[in-house]
């Protein structure tokens, strides 16, 4: 009885001890918002990344491996529209985008599609104009869970789970506030696919950081996507409008 | 902003990952012996072939045990080779350890030689197969060499150059595990092929036996590759070849004809149009003999043209994430009309030259009862796969998916039975006959008669 006595209290102070130690290192952890308030404050601050209504990113993608690159134009305005093309050389050319309302994609492969679902979902969370300016609203939920090093950098994991569902995990330099690394589920129409990106070579354009470089990796291969120029200029609102292919499927 | 290019990388990586190309072996000259390679290249070349394949291989039992035997065994051999040539054979061991099709090693200097098309772009614009243990004539392209020096399907080759047939054959028997009537027919094939390719511009001596078995030769000036020849990823300079007809059917009424070698995207367009000429015929015939594949999520992207709701191709199982080869039902077409999806009849044809992407797509859409089958069983090598150049300068084809169709059926090994069994006959290539093509036309001309009686 008495070895049973011991061996309960025994437990009952391993179990104090591990919520002790839990409690400890849940403190240790910055909250996520400060993180991401950092994070804001690390790539321009809130003044600078509200200046601007519309974007023009030019990047180059390459998955070295294979042998294969792509250029890509990605067009944002505020508060949510987005158009993206993307010439894949031999295997032509991609486009997709959201005008508010309905979000599409087209590939001379594929052939015009509109995106419902899941996809649907992703697709509007992706097109949030200040989506760096105001994570907080994109993703309601937003804990840190702890730290890692990436790429030699220390960083701050912060897990996110928006509104409609999308999940991912964040980590912020510890030093510099930047985002070093992204860890995802990602959608698509094919299935669920886990993504992981490693952001570097920060540059200013106009006043706001931008990673010039991000290596994501994804079944076995990795593809590095690097900005060539981004503009803060006005972009017509035809450039968003519904190609007529797709206005199609609508009838 | 980042994720935005996050999920627009994403896509585009997706898209890339879906469309490599799932090829059936390649022809290939034999590489040049004797280049020197230092003991550092070798064992890097052979780690980076060994984890490429260890980190994608689906299947886990097999990276387990035999490639992990297959590393302790052979490495300390890679680290050894003095020549390219003695690390190739080395590699091509491990490979051979592995019970799937599309493990490869491609020789760098051969992708540099095809890419450039310095001396082996030119055809003679006929097709050949081993029918009843001769090398038959079984198609002529109409306007190409041989078709301007006379050749008939039908004849049979004896000799191209200074090799003989019976050479080629002997060859090709002495190859492990071509017992097998497909793998005998796949590798004479790919022999007889390679001997009728040259430099464009060049003559070729070909020897025949004619429709009486008489002795001709002709002598067949080599055509340039097809304008569709195509460089996707670090697979070989591709001769893309697509062409379109209407064919009359038994008993009135016309069905659409389409023909093409590979699955590259650049045969896009094509298809799209061929599909919006033919959409107001009575059935269409999707030729696919001699169709080594490639693009894979092609495979999908083209069946949406014949199915009216969304379904699946077929599941390709990775290592840590399963894509389903999703069919959007093609609902618009070239001229941004709305469309219905193609309703009538499509006969598929095949047989031991149809490989892969050409499998997914005549068993997938089998398996979901929209076409039927004519010709000769596939070629049973029907995974996807990924090429990738290794630091010497080769490529590795390696398989990185199971694949199984729409209710659950592997292709791999067993390949896609006919349907109707239709091969070609001497004597029906003499007489100027397909029984392929005539089984598929016969029976969309008694679709359309049953349509009609409706």
């Amino acid at each position: 009885m008495n070895r049973i006595r011991t061996g309960r209290a025994l437990a009952l102070a391993a179990l104090a001890l591990a919520a002790q130690a839990g409690t400890a290192r849940a403190q240790q952890l910055p909250p996520a918002q400060q993180i991401v308030d950092k994070y804001v404050q690390a790539i321009g601050g809130k003044a600078m990344l509200g200046r601007f209504n519309s974007r023009h990113t030019v990047a180059e993608m390459s998955m070295p491996a294979m042998g294969m690159t792509m250029t890509m134009d990605l067009y944002q305005a505020r508060p949510n529209k987005m158009m993206t093309r993307m010439d894949m050389g031999a295997m032509g050319t991609a486009t997709g985008g959201y005008d508010g309302t309905v979000a599409w994609s087209n590939s001379s492969m594929q052939g015009p599609r509109i995106l419902t679902g899941a996809e649907l979902n992703e697709t509007v969370t992706r097109s949030t104009f200040d989506a760096n300016l105001d994570m907080a609203s994109i993703f309601p939920t937003m804990e840190t869970v702890g730290s890692r090093t990436v790429a030699g950098q220390e960083c701050w994991d912060v897990r996110m789970t928006s509104r409609n569902g999308v999940q991912m995990r964040s980590c912020f330099d510890k030093t510099s506030g930047l985002m070093v690394a992204t860890v995802a589920k990602q959608q698509s129409q094919m299935g669920e696919m886990e993504v992981e990106m490693v952001y570097s070579d920060y540059k200013e354009f106009d006043g706001i950081k931008m990673p010039t470089k991000t290596t994501m990796s994804m079944m076995g291969q990795q593809m590095v996507t690097t900005i060539k120029s981004v503009s803060h200029e006005a972009i017509p609102d035809t450039t968003f409008a519904l190609p007529a292919d797709v206005k199609a499927l609508q009838h | 902003m980042t994720r935005s290019i996050r999920r627009t990388a994403l896509a585009a990586a997706a898209l890339a990952l879906a469309a490599q190309a799932p090829l059936a072996a390649q022809t290939r000259p034999a590489a040049p012996r004797g280049t020197p390679i230092t003991a550092a290249l070798a064992a890097e070349t052979f780690d980076t072939a060994w984890a490429s394949i260890d980190r994608t291989l689906w299947d886990t039992a097999v990276a387990n045990g035999p490639w992990r035997r297959a590393r302790e065994e052979l490495r300390p051999r890679a680290a050894q080779a003095r020549t390219v040539a003695q690390l190739r054979v080395v590699i091509e061991e491990a490979l051979k350890r592995l019970p799937y099709s599309h493990f490869d090693l491609i020789p760098g200097d051969v992708q540099q030689d095809i890419g450039a098309g310095e001396d082996r772009g030119g055809d003679a614009g006929m097709e050949v197969r081993l029918v009843g243990g001769r090398i038959l004539v079984t198609h002529v392209d109409s306007g190409g060499p041989a078709a301007a020096a006379g050749v008939r399907p039908g004849w049979t080759v004896s000799a191209v150059g200074t090799r003989t047939a019976a050479q080629m054959l002997a060859a090709v028997g002495r190859i492990p595990g071509v017992g097998e009537p497909r793998k005998r027919q796949l590798f004479t094939w790919m022999a007889a092929s390679a001997a009728l390719r040259g430099a464009p511009g060049s003559t070729l001596r070909v020897r025949f036996l004619d429709g009486a078995d008489r002795p001709v030769t002709r002598a067949l000036a080599l055509r340039a590759p097809a304008a569709m020849s195509e460089k996707f990823g670090n697979l070989p300079r591709l001769d893309v070849r697509l062409s379109t007809r209407r064919a009359a059917l038994p008993g009135g009424g016309a069905a659409g004809v389409v023909r093409f070698n590979y699955w590259m995207p650049v045969v896009v367009a094509g298809l799209n149009a061929a599909v919006d000429s033919f959409r107001s015929l009575d059935g269409m015939v999707i030729d696919l003999r001699g169709n080594l594949g490639g693009a894979g999520i092609l495979a999908p992207a083209f069946a949406g043209h014949f199915v009216d709701r969304a379904d699946t191709l077929g599941v390709m199982r990775m290592r840590a994430t399963t894509l389903n080869f999703v069919i959007n039902p093609r609902r618009v077409d070239t001229r941004a009309q709305p469309v219905r999806p193609y309703a009538g009849p499509v006969a598929v044809l095949t047989d031991a030259m149809t490989a892969s992407t050409s499998e997914f797509f005549a068993g997938g859409l089998r398996q979901l009862g929209r076409v039927r089958v004519f010709g000769e069983p596939t070629a049973g090598q029907a995974l996807p796969a990924w090429a990738q150049k290794l630091p010497n300068g080769d490529v590795l084809m390696h398989a990185v998916a199971d694949f199984t169709g729409p209710r659950g059926m592997r292709w791999e090994g067993e390949g896609v039975t006919p349907d109707v069994a239709a091969p070609p006959t001497r004597a029906a290539l003499l007489a100027g006959r397909d029984p392929a093509m005539q089984a598929a036309l016969e029976w969309i001309a008694r679709e359309r008669g049953r349509a009609g009686a409706r």
